[in-house]
């Protein structure tokens, strides 16, 4: 999904920058509030994971391959702000040190897969997990829900993007990008359940959104003592 | 604790290497989501030939100098796997440990130098001023609409008009004032005229080769706010400010200000003021801007500093009307969470 240079016109570019220069100032303001000393080796390892398994392209239909995201697996280990930026400096890296992804076009790939992809793919990791009353079943539904629509939210920002810059019609791009990504995303909900289960099952206290869980059950246990 | 806690780095970072290491070179070749619908939908020409950036030193996840492609793919990955979860610590360390805004004020600036940005027109939305005086006999109107949130999500609007007149060729003389929408969240809503500022601007020396373009203000702020509603201080300010403005290339441009303010109010101190911006042109029509804004009270106390960031855009609808936005963020608790600003540049002569 990393899009090269040449596809998008500076206007989209330069847009694209500025939202994601602007979320990324503020992820530094919430992480900077939030972090303490057990986050930041996690931040590291978490970013060293993501980059590694997205060099893993697995094939999918028709002699297309498609690879890991990651983040929704971040977001859901260290919160959307640390995801961003965890998005953000892996895509940077692998601009600038593996030619993956345009330089120009570094402000719509930070856009598509840590905005739309982190922090959207959060909103609706939140939203589901939610509607299940945070319960472990919809805990992992949550997840593969969402880590889905981060690859399909994320490749359909790409082709709104390709259609405002006059490079390919939205009515072409979109349901193609979509469509292709449909399928990728399931290989994405596949890899998050099961990476995020298995620190589950070694490490719960690593989960944050899960511990979040935790601290509402007790809160909820302690409301039912009082009432 | 922390013993495990490194237990699971470890481990972690083991794994990510392994997979690197010994995933990678066995990733399948075919193009991607994206590559393959460029190549279906006849577009994946526009991204060849061309890149901006041409110096990554592992091109395409290969070592130039190992012939065998598996093993060049699988080193290259284990180096880029080491070197993320480096970056990625000191990063992690630099903004939990460091105030945000030094942060902020990194990353900002080797993002903005990063970027490829002509002649500066407008100031807005940025808040450092530039050498650049308005030309004799010309007026300008700026017309702004701004809406901050503070920490503690207090709200406030405030549309604003500044008018200013070139008096002489290197001096104008402006005057602005706005209104104010006062949303505390708790306190009761105040809305109100807002104290009324008075700027003269003299170029002292115009920008020739290696020299910048340096001018001087002095701003006048008169308490027309109310004070007793509590938007304003009910006291007269006065400062005076340097301006540095250097055109580093045809596209970038940086402005630095220094400035001092008495201010009238009782028991309060004098302030140091400070900023650094950067214009960027992206086309001839369109600029990119940044800056940090920072305020030193001069009372020892870090606590109490505002400092922050802004980054923002204008546009040359026509020659004499430029369009603007800029968003700042706010890097210390005295600074505002966030302000969102745009507005409207008029140029005319009557």
């Amino acid at each position: 999904m990393h899009i090269p240079d040449g596809f998008l016109s500076h206007g989209i570019n330069a847009a694209t920058f500025i939202v994601s220069a602007g979320a990324c100032a503020y992820g530094v303001k919430r992480v900077n509030r939030t972090f303490g000393e057990r986050e930041v080796p996690l931040m590291g390892v978490t970013a060293a994971f993501i980059f590694a398994a997205q060099m893993i392209n697995f094939p999918v239909a028709g002699g297309t391959s498609g690879h890991f995201l990651g983040a929704v697996f971040s977001s859901v280990l260290l919160g959307p702000w640390a995801s961003l930026l965890i998005m953000t400096i892996v895509l940077v890296v692998q601009c600038l040190g593996f030619a993956d992804g345009g330089l120009t076009a570094i402000g719509s790939n930070i856009f598509n897969m840590g905005v739309i992809g982190a922090l959207g793919g959060y909103g609706i990791f939140i939203f589901i997990y939610t509607l299940f009353q945070k319960s472990r079943k919809g805990f992992f539904t949550a997840l593969a829900i969402s880590s889905w629509f981060s690859v399909v939210m994320g490749a359909s920002a790409a082709a709104i993007e390709l259609a405002i810059s006059g490079t390919s019609p939205l009515k072409v791009a979109l349901p193609a990008m979509a469509g292709i990504h449909a399928i990728i995303g399931i290989g994405e909900a596949i890899i998050t359940t099961a990476a995020v289960s298995l620190i589950l099952k070694t490490r719960p206290d690593l989960v944050t959104t899960y511990r979040a869980r935790q601290d509402y059950s007790k809160k909820e246990a302690l409301h039912e003592k009082t009432a | 604790m922390k013993r495990r806690l490194n237990d699971f780095i470890y481990i972690g970072l083991g794994i990510s290497l392994l997979v690197a290491l010994l995933l990678s070179p066995f990733a399948s070749p075919s193009p991607d989501g994206l590559e393959k619908v460029a190549e279906t939908k006849g577009f994946s020409e526009k991204g060849e030939g061309w890149a901006f950036w041409k110096h990554a030193p592992f091109s395409d996840y290969t070592l130039p100098w190992i012939k065998n492609e598996k093993v060049s793919t699988a080193l290259s990955g284990l180096i880029g796997t080491l070197a993320i979860f480096f970056i990625a610590l000191g990063i992690g360390g630099m903004i939990k440990r460091i105030p945000g805004k030094k942060v902020i004020f990194f990353l900002f600036f080797s993002a903005l130098m990063s970027f490829p940005a002509i002649t500066t027109y407008a100031a807005r939305p940025l808040s450092t001023d530039d050498a650049g005086t308005v030309e004799k006999g010309e007026f300008q109107l700026e017309a702004g609409f701004d809406a901050l949130r503070q920490d503690n999500h207090d709200r406030e609007y405030s549309p604003s008009l500044t008018l200013t007149y070139g008096l002489l060729d290197r001096m104008d003389l402006g005057i602005g004032n706005g209104y104010i929408f006062s949303r505390p969240k708790e306190d009761k809503k105040e809305n109100g005229i807002a104290d009324t500022e008075l700027k003269l601007k003299y170029r002292l020396i115009d920008e020739k080769d290696w020299r910048p373009a340096f001018a001087m203000t002095g701003i006048l702020k008169l308490p027309t706010a109310s004070e007793s509603r509590g938007l304003g201080s009910g006291q007269t300010d006065f400062g005076i400010n340097a301006i540095l403005t250097k055109n580093l290339s045809k596209k970038l441009v940086l402005h630095l200000n220094l400035g001092y303010t008495f201010i009238g109010e009782d028991h309060v101190n004098n302030e140091l003021n400070y900023s650094m911006a950067a214009q960027f042109m992206l086309t001839e029509k369109w600029a990119l801007v940044g800056e940090v804004v920072g305020v030193n009270n001069l009372n020892g106390g870090h606590g109490d500093n505002p400092f922050s960031g802004l980054i923002g855009t204008y546009y040359l609808i026509t020659d004499k009307i430029i369009w603007d936005v800029g968003l700042e963020i706010g890097m210390s608790k005295a600074a505002p969470d966030f302000r969102l600003t745009t507005g409207l540049t008029l140029l005319f002569k009557p």
